[in-house]
Parts: structure tokens; sequence; C-alpha cells
């Protein structure tokens, strides 16, 4: 199937570089979360004996796995964007592009977040029960 | 260049996917946030008494709420916006720009916040691992 292109104005280009510029930015302090809260992670398992320790150590590993999906996410998406504003003709194209990388790092981000909130719940169960 | 770009159904359809994840990931995010907030706030009621206790359950909330809870309500800003280029028609790209800039005011305070968070959470591990060394 053959795409109807568009080509976006350079005032337009300007929002979407600004867009682009912001996701690689967001990526920075979510690569930095990753490697602190893995630290933190190694830590809690290596240092700490009590089940608490055990507790916060997975839920820093999942923050880990959390942010290093929504990095790549950011990286990748930005790294598109950056594509409409760079090449002329197939701006569309490169647009469903960075929707179809959104897509894949959406789904990627989904099951550490569930398996996060299934583990808070789990905690807070636990915790009402000692209550 | 014109704005009058009307998305084939087949890119709505990839758009409404997108969109329903990003529904989907702000909403058990949102949750973890809640439910992480509940789980910190239930440690520091335990730690409470202890004078010298290091303030590490409060700054797990302040985490969880900047990251679990305010970005995902960010996100259902976005989405809310991005949806009208799948309901409305005539005036696609226009709503789609406008998604973007809400999109990027989001992620710059989004990035602000947690570079700060992250400063006060490495300052304090930092403190804690060095005073128990």
């Amino acid at each position: 199937m053959s795409v109807q292109e568009y080509e976006f104005s350079s005032s337009e280009n300007i929002t979407i570089s600004q867009l682009a510029s912001s996701l690689k930015a967001f990526s920075a302090p979510l690569f930095g979360l990753a490697i602190v809260s893995l630290l933190g992670s190694v830590y809690f398992k290596l240092m700490t004996v009590s089940p608490w320790g055990g507790a916060v150590s997975l839920l820093l590993g999942l923050v880990t796995l959390t942010a290093l999906a929504t990095g790549a996410l950011a990286v990748t998406a930005g790294n598109d964007l950056v594509q409409i504003v760079k090449t002329e003709g197939s701006d569309i194209t490169h647009l469903m592009k960075f929707f179809s990388r959104v897509q894949r790092m959406l789904m990627l981000s989904l099951p550490p977040v569930l398996a996060f909130l299934c583990l808070n719940l789990a905690l807070l169960l636990t915790s009402f029960v000692q209550i | 260049m014109g704005t009058s770009y009307e998305f084939t159904d087949d890119q709505n359809q990839k758009l409404a996917t997108v969109s329903d994840l990003a529904k989907a990931l702000a909403s058990f995010s949102f949750l973890a946030g809640v439910t992480m907030c509940s789980l910190f706030f239930c440690k520091a009621v335990q730690v409470a008494q202890e004078l010298d206790a290091p303030p590490l359950p409060l700054l797990g909330i302040l985490l969880a709420l900047v990251i679990f809870v305010w970005i995902p309500v960010a996100l259902f800003q976005v989405v809310t916006k991005f949806k009208l280029i799948i309901e409305t028609e005539g005036r696609d790209i226009e709503h789609l720009l406008k998604s973007f800039e809400l999109m990027t005011r989001a992620l710059k305070h989004s990035t602000s916040l947690l570079w700060a968070s992250l400063l006060i959470v490495s300052i304090t591990a930092a403190m804690l691992i060095g005073g128990l060394g």
C-alpha cells in the first residue's frame, strides 16, 4: 500500500526537534536511575539479612529494568524523530516508524511495571498482616 | 505546505494501539506508585520511634510520587490530546503537534524532577553507607 506523503514545515520541524531533544534528555536521568538502583539492589542483596533487605533488593532490580526500558524507548524514539527533521519526502513513513518503535518499547515496559505492581501489592498485604 | 493531512485507517489503528498501550502503562505505573507510597508509609510508621533511623522511607515516597505518579499523570494528559488525532477529522497534524508540544513540556519537567530525586537519593545513600561503614 502506498503511503500518502506529507512534508512537515520548518516551524513544525522545530516542534519535532524539541520533542526529540527532550526525549534524549529524559533518557539520561533514567539511565542514571538504572545505575543507582542497580547498585542499591546489589548492596541490599549482599549487605542485609532481614526480609526487608531482600524485598528492597528485588524492588530496586525492577526499578532498574523499568528505567532501562524507558530510557531505551526515549533514545530510539528521539532518533526516529530526528530522521523526520533531517530527511525530506518520507516524513510520514518516519513518523509511523517512530510510533512503531514507541509501541514496541511500551510493550517492553509493561511487564516490569506489572511485576512491580504485583510485588508492591504482595508486600503491602504482608505489611498489613504483620500489623 | 498545508496542514490538511489525514491519517489513513491503518495509521489511525497504529496510533490507537500506541495510545491504548500508553494509557495502560500510565494506569499500571500510577497504581504501582500508589502502592509503593503506601508501602513506604507503612515502613515509615514502623521506624517512626527510632530517632536515628535514616529518612529512607520518606525518600521512597518522594521517588514513588515523582516517578510512578507524576509521570503517569503527565502521560495521561498527552494521551488525551493524542486521542483527538484518531477521533477527529481535518486537523490531524495540528492535534499531533499539540500533543508533541505537551509531551515536550511534560518530558522537560520529568527530567528535572528525576535528576533532583536521583541526586537526593544518591547523597542520602552515600551518607548512609558511609555512616554504616
